[in-house]
Formats: C-alpha cells, structure tokens, sequence
C-alpha cells in the first residue's frame, strides 16, 4: 500500500529570528535546514521517493512531501527521532569542539531538557491507490496536516530554574551558563586558529542560543555581519575580517544603513495544487530548487550574503545600494525559471538596530508587497527615531532607478523631499491641484534636477496631495538606497 | 466575601515585559517590546499590591499571606463599556474568491480509512475545509459574537486587533551632569489602553478583573502597572454584571438541555497553566468528585475529543521576596479551544467555572490563570 506523507518541522521563523548576531542568525536558519535535510535522508533511506524537495540533498524547506510504502505512522515516529538524535549530534559536534574548561561551565541537565523539548514535529498521511488520485491525496494530506498542526502540543518544562536567568533571545528557556565566566571564550576553528565567541556579561544563553552561537562562529569565514554590509554601500569589497581588532561600539560608521530582503512567490499553494501527478510535483520542486541556488549567486554579485534561501523563500542581507536591483534579478529569474510571479520586502535599517527587530521590519515589509497586489516591490525605511516609511510598487512599475541616480549624481539633495513635502502640506484642499503641480516644478526647477519627473494630477486636489506625499516618502527612501555617506548628506543640508 | 470588579485606567501608555532584559547600553537589548495584554499573575500582583496600600497594615508575612490568597480572575480587555474577548483558535476568518469574509469553523473529525497524523494518543485532528490564508488582525472577540460562537453559529466577527503598539525612543541621561549619555538610545514599544482605527477616533480601553473583596476593603486609587512604573487608575464597580461578562441566558439554557453523552467545548479567556503542558491534568479526575479541582469538574465527567492549542508561551518574572528570577513556565495561550464529550454528570454544571480560571494548581487559579467560556460543538 502507498501513502503520501506529509510531514512538518518547527520552529521556524521565530527560531530564526532569535539572534542577536548575524552569525547567529546564520546558524538558526543552517540548523533547521539540516534537520530537515536529516528527515529527508531519513525518509530516503527507508525506501520513500520525495516528492519536496525532490533530492534528499537539497537545502530546503521545513516541509517534506513522500511516496511511501508500508506503515506510514511507524515511519514518521521514526523519522522523528531521527530528526532528534540529529540535532543532539549537531550538539554535541558544535559544543564538542570547546574547549574542556568551558565545557565542564554548561548546565548539562538543563540542556537535554532544553533539547528535548526543543523540536516541533508534525506529520500526516493518506493513501495514494493510484498515480491519478495524486492531486485529490496531496490536497487531502495538505488539509490533514493542516488539521494535526491545530494542536500544539508541548510538554510542561522542568528546566529547574529557579533563581536563574532566562535566556535574552528566548525567555521561555532559562541560561545554561553564566557569561561572566565567558568573556574570554573562543573556539578552535578548522585552520587551528581561533575565533571568539563574544559572549557579553549579560547573554545568559540557553542551550538552544549557546548552540547557535557556537555553530555561527564555526563558520565564520562565511558570514557576513551587519557592520561590514553597511560599509559594503560605499565599499563592496569590504570584509569582516578588516574589522578585527576595532574597537567596534565607538567609531562611528560613515553609512550606517544595510538592507534585509524579504521574498517569497506569490500564490505557490496554488501553484503546486495543479500539479497532477508526482512526477509534475517534482519537476515543480526540481525548479524551485534551481531558483534558490541561483538565487545565492544573485545575492553575492550583488555584494550581500544570503541568509537562507530554500524553495521560492529567500532571506538576505545587501547593501543598501544594491537592494533594488538584486530583487529585481531575483524576480526576473523566479519568472524565467517558475513561471511565477515574486512579491519582495526590503527594509532598510541601522545596523545596531537589534535584529530580532530588524528582520521583523522586512518581513512587514514583504507583507506590504502581498497585500499591494503581489508581484511587488515594498521597500520600507526604518530609521533611528524617525516613524517608518513603506513604497510599494509593483515590479513593471518601478521608479527607483531615476531617483537613485538623480541622487548619486547630486542633481538632488535631502533638501528637496523636505521642501516639496512643506509645500503639499501646507496646500489646502478646495485649492487647485493643478497649481501645486507648478508649484513643485518651480521648487524643482530651483536644483540641477530639472529633468525629474514629479506624478502629474490626474484626480481632485486630495488626491493628489496624497500621491505627491507618496512621491516624498520615495525621495526620501531613495537617498538612503543611494547610500550616501553621512558627511556628504550633511555636506547636502540645506542646498 | 462580595465580589466586585474593578477597571483598570491608564493614565500613560502600559508596558507588559515579555521577559527579555532590556538596558539603555549600548548596542544590544535597547529595544523593550510589550505583549498584547498583562499576564494574569501581573494583573493580580497589581490588584493585591492595591489592596494592601489600602489596608495599610504594611507588607508583614500575614497581610501578605492573606493578599496572596485572595481569587483575582482577569484581566480582560474592555472597550468603553464592551468586553472583549481573545479570539478562538477553532475559528479561521479568510476571504472567499470574491473577496467577501468567511469563517472556517475548525471541528473534530476522524480522517477516512488509512488516513492519520501523529497526534497524541487517542485525540483527533481537526477538520480543514478550505485551503486559505488566514485574515490578520482578528485577535479579540466582541462577547456578543463569542455568545454566538459558544452556541455553535457561524457569523463573521468584527475586524478587532487589540491595543495599538506606541513606539517611543529614549535616550539615557547622565545623572551627575543632567545631559543624554552618548549613543545611549533606547526604545520601548508601549501599549496604550486604547483602541480604534487610527489615533484620531481612539477610544479609551480598560481592563477588568474580578475579585472577592472582604468586607471592608478597598483599593488605592493609584499604582503602578507592568514594566517601567507606569502610572493606572483602579476603581470598583458597582454594577458586578454590568462591568463583567455572566454567562449568557441562551448559554445556560442550552446547557441545561444537555446530557451525558454531550458535546461541550472550553475556550480560554487567559493563558492557563496545566501540569501536561498543553493537557489539564484535572481530565482524568474530573467528575470524580474529588477535592480541589477547579468549579464544577469534580461533578461532570469529561472525555477529551480533540484540541486547538496554540504555540506555548512562557511565564516567569521576578521574585521580589528572595530578590532572584522565577522558574519559567511553559503556557497554553488564550484562546485555546478544548473539545470535549460529557460521559457523566450534569453538563449544565460546568458553568460553574464560567470566566472563572480552570488551572491545575489553586494558586495558579488564584492568580487568574485560564479562565474558562463554555459552549458546545
């Protein structure tokens, strides 16, 4: 007998976004990749034929669709515990390579509770009789997984804690170790050198946290930190490793701005339900994957690092210069290779911003691009003090380039946004708005940007005072996208 | 004892920690972020904290013994003179193909033949009927819709999102020259007790609990509630029915139609604490008469069918007795629905606990923890 199994695994974006480092980052979003690698190598070997992602090998999603034989409550039970055992091995690999001393400072029982209870695993199934039945059994199994994830089951915690502190990145889970027995801590890379872990006197990290951190560490050559991505706008070949040694919290960053990229396709549940049999399935997720890897080349010509990219899902960091035109190569490959459409959030933000917050600002973003009309651009400026701002537009209709380039060659200041902004608000609205046209033409007119095209009234005053404040919040999101440095935008004050 | 009620006003926007530290140095932690509403243990810690500035007996081991013990149920989120309530997980608002709102009613259901799903032993899953995204920002319930949802009706609730967050940036100042300390930002994300679409046509929200007042009590008009000393007002009312949501007449005359063998479904009006994580522990000893259950599940028999929980959330806070952080507890959120069948015991009994907190342990129900709505399925 076949069944089609559908199984899921947790938790995702709320795992991910507890990082207090990029590197941490990083290795949230590596660690529930492997695991999920782990169940579909796992499903592999006990004979069933994937459907997503279709190679076992694939980085990818935390979902996983399979042709099975056989008892498939037994296989997901087993698949389960694998999963288990494979992230109490990644554990024991990460923390392994401590040295002993720091070792012998972690709270063993309070981490295999913490390990324990850590994992979400659900899964569902349903008979597959025949390859036509396909589409009926994956809707079924869909809406039954649906169903079972109802239910979140949890077990109560015993972490024995009391009189401990919780965990900053994770408040249901108490610290495993005292960081101000960590300051000096480091670990031992591959190359023999190395690298701390900058555990400050307050992370009182869990065991979830403290195996992020040191697994992010490990693999330091590949991250790219927050700082260094800013500095990226004026310098792209910038490294981490330049900042070595810099006492970081004290200089000022000339162009303290990076970019988070948000995307995912639109409609993809629709997408796969057309899918007639495996076959189609697999060929559907064959693509995808070949959208996420080259969705990692993307990002590095433009000069960002990618987070996570699995599937349609793609999760990076960019300069702030860059943004823009990175989603639109990856909106222009998702429609070549998918067929589909791509909506996008980019958020521009400080870099010491904390980001847990940050990451949250782009997924707002990206949800401003879906609810926008999908097939979008949303880019969202949050800066230090200042009430955030969003541009949606869709991908045919954007305007960044002019503006981008009016700035870069200084035909505009900061100045003008402010200016133009004064005069819309200051224009009342039994006033007429073809006269506010002129109006921002001559204010226009006074700078070398005479050539810049400002939205001409089409509808009632209102309206187009709406329209023309639209075009400011832009102006304004575009001189960051320029990514001027601070002293010339200073030098522009005023103009 | 007679009860009372008693309304909470804020006299500035509230801050409700959710246990992750925040300072003012640099770089890390500079940004404190509130929960949608204060945790039950908050809200009573707050009241007694008032009762006892009223009696002014000070804080010694007796009035603090005797505070600890009174039942304070709450908080829940009232608009001007409406309670609202957290939406139900069993229920999913979306659109349909022509862009009108449905409600997905979630029911138990046994998969057909050789279908299943790894849940716990002995539950069923609950039954998707459409494949669709849910709508955003249907987090509370107006209590005439809940009534109407308890009863087993499909409506489309109004579109409630809750407090709106007000984000405010500070800076740390230097004690010694009166100055803002360098880089030294730091932002809270406050939550104003008030509601509405934009802050034009805000409107004043309050919270409300309920309590056994001893005869000769009262509370101290003004305190601090949550993080950061934020200054409220509390004051009694006198309308106990007016200000608090009684189980509704068309609840309780269902109820009494019902018998053995009936379908009976528990919604939380607050986060609750079980001893099986996300299982109450008093199931299997519900109907057994025994003691120190909660209100009227030691006489009504009940048999889990299926449940709509939702992602745990966790629980701690600050010991101010022995200066040291609490152990953290794992929550079942508000808004969890329980499917249950009566299998003995009259089911009109388990009114009884209507609003009232069904929690494992007595002080965990002391504190307001899981309070309960009935309704059936």
């Amino acid at each position: 007998m076949s069944y089609l199994v559908s199984i899921a695994l947790g938790p995702v974006q709320d795992f991910i976004a507890a990082a207090r480092r990029t590197a941490d980052l990083y290795a949230g979003s590596q660690i529930l990749q492997e695991l999920s690698k782990c169940a579909a190598q796992f499903l592999a070997s006990k004979g069933a034929q994937l459907i997503f992602p279709a190679d076992k090998d694939a980085d990818g999603a935390n979902k996983i669709l399979a042709q099975v034989e056989g008892d498939p409550k037994r296989l997901a039970e087993e698949t389960k515990r694998a999963v288990q055992k494979r992230l109490l091995e990644l554990w024991d690999e990460t923390i392994g390579k401590l040295p002993a001393k720091y070792q012998n400072l972690i709270d063993q029982a309070r981490t295999k509770e913490q390990l324990g209870n850590f994992l979400e695993f659900y899964a569902a199934w349903v008979p597959l009789p025949s390859v036509e039945a396909y589409k009926e059994a994956r809707l079924q199994v869909e809406r039954l997984l649906a169903g079972r994830k109802a239910l979140r089951d949890f077990a109560p915690t015993r972490q024995e804690d009391e009189g401990v502190p919780k965990s900053p990145l994770d408040p249901s889970r108490a610290a495993v170790i005292d960081p101000r027995n960590w300051a000096d801590a480091s670990i031992p890379l591959p190359d023999g050198s190395y690298r701390p872990l900058r555990i400050k006197p307050t992370e009182y990290l869990d065991a979830i946290s403290l195996l992020k951190r040191c697994y992010g560490v490990l693999r330091s050559q590949t991250v790219v930190d927050t700082r260094t991505m800013a500095r990226r706008s004026w310098r792209p070949e910038a490294m981490p490793e330049e900042r070595w040694g810099e006492e970081e919290d004290h200089i000022p960053e000339p162009q303290p701005y990076f970019a988070i990229l948000v995307a995912d396709g639109d409609r993809m549940g629709e997408l796969i339900g057309r899918q007639e049999d495996p076959e189609a399935h697999r060929r559907l997720s064959k693509t995808l994957d070949g959208f996420a890897q080259a969705a990692r080349k993307i990002v590095l010509q433009h000069h960002g690092f990618m987070v996570y990219s699995g599937g349609d899902d793609v999760l990076a960091f960019l300069p702030v210069n860059r943004a823009v035109a990175c989603a639109q190569a990856l909106s222009e490959d998702f429609r070549r290779r998918v067929g589909g459409t791509l909506s996008a959030g980019v958020a521009i933000v400080h870099y010491r911003e904390p980001l847990s917050i940050s990451l949250e600002n782009a997924r707002e973003a990206e949800k401003a691009a879906k609810n926008g009309g999908r097939n979008a651009l949303a880019v969202a400026l949050h800066t230090r003090g200042g009430a955030p701002i969003t541009v949606v537009q869709p991908w045919d209709g954007l305007t960044w380039d002019e503006l981008l380039e009016a700035y870069k060659t200084r035909a505009i200041t900061r100045g003008l946004a402010h200016e133009l902004r004064d005069l819309v608000q200051e224009w009342q609205d039994d006033m007429r708005a073809d006269y506010l046209y002129q109006e921002a033409l001559r204010i226009l007119n006074r700078k070398e940007a005479r050539g810049l095209k400002i939205p001409f009234p089409k509808e009632d005053t209102p309206a187009y005072r709406k329209a023309l404040l639209g075009f400011v919040d832009q102006l304004i999101i575009a001189r960051f996208l320029s990514g001027i440095r601070e002293e010339e935008a200073h030098a522009g004050t005023g103009a | 004892m007679p009860e009372r009620v008693l309304e909470i006003h804020a006299l500035s926007p509230l801050l409700f920690r959710d246990g992750r530290p925040f300072t003012a140095a640099d770089g890390t932690e500079t940004a404190a972020r509130s929960l949608p509403l204060p945790l039950p243990g908050t809200v009573a810690g707050f009241v007694r904290t008032q009762i006892g500035k009223a009696l002014g007996r000070g804080w010694g081991q007796e009035v603090l013994q005797d505070l600890h013990a009174l039942q304070v149920s709450g908080p829940l989120l009232a608009r001007e003179e409406e309670v609202l309530l957290p939406a139900p997980l069993d229920g999913v608002i979306y659109k349909d193909g022509n862009g009108d709102l449905r409600v997905m009613r979630l029911r138990p259901f046994t998969p057909p033949e050789g279908a299943g799903c790894d849940l716990p032993e002995g539950m069923l899953p609950l039954e998707v009927t459409q494949d669709v995204k849910p709508e955003s920002r249907y987090h509370f319930w107006r209590a005439q819709d809940m009534e109407r949802w308890l009863l087993g009706e499909d409506l489309v609730p109004e579109r409630i999102p809750g407090l709106p967050t007000e984000t405010r940036v500070h800076v740390a100042m230097d004690p010694v020259r009166g100055k803002a300390r360098e880089g030294q930002l730091y932002s809270v994300a406050y939550r104003p007790l008030e509601m509405g679409k934009d802050p034009e046509t805000y409107r004043p929200a309050t919270l409300r609990v309920r309590l056994s007042l001893p005869e000769g009590m009262g509370v101290a008009p003004v305190g601090h509630l949550g993080g950061e000393r934020r200054p409220v007002t509390v004051r009694i009312r006198e309308d106990l029915s007016g200000a608090w949501w009684d189980c509704p007449k068309s609840i309780q005359e269902r109820f009494r139609g019902l018998g053995p063998g009936a379908r009976v479904r528990l919604i939380l009006a607050t986060p609750a604490l079980f001893e099986g994580g996300w299982r109450p522990g008093w199931i299997e000893r519900s109907g057994s008469g025994a003691l120190h259950l909660p209100r009227g599940l030691s006489k009504v028999r009940l048999r889990l069918v299926a449940a709509a929980v939702g992602r745990r959330e966790a629980v701690s806070g600050w010991n101010l007795r022995q200066n040291r952080p609490k152990p953290v507890r794992w929550m079942v959120p508000a808004g969890s629905v329980y499917f249950f069948e009566v299998e003995q015991g009259n089911p009109a009994d388990l009114l009884e606990s209507w609003l009232r907190p069904v929690s494992d342990h007595e002080q965990d129900r002391k504190d307001g923890f899981g309070l309960a709505m009935w309704g059936v399925w």
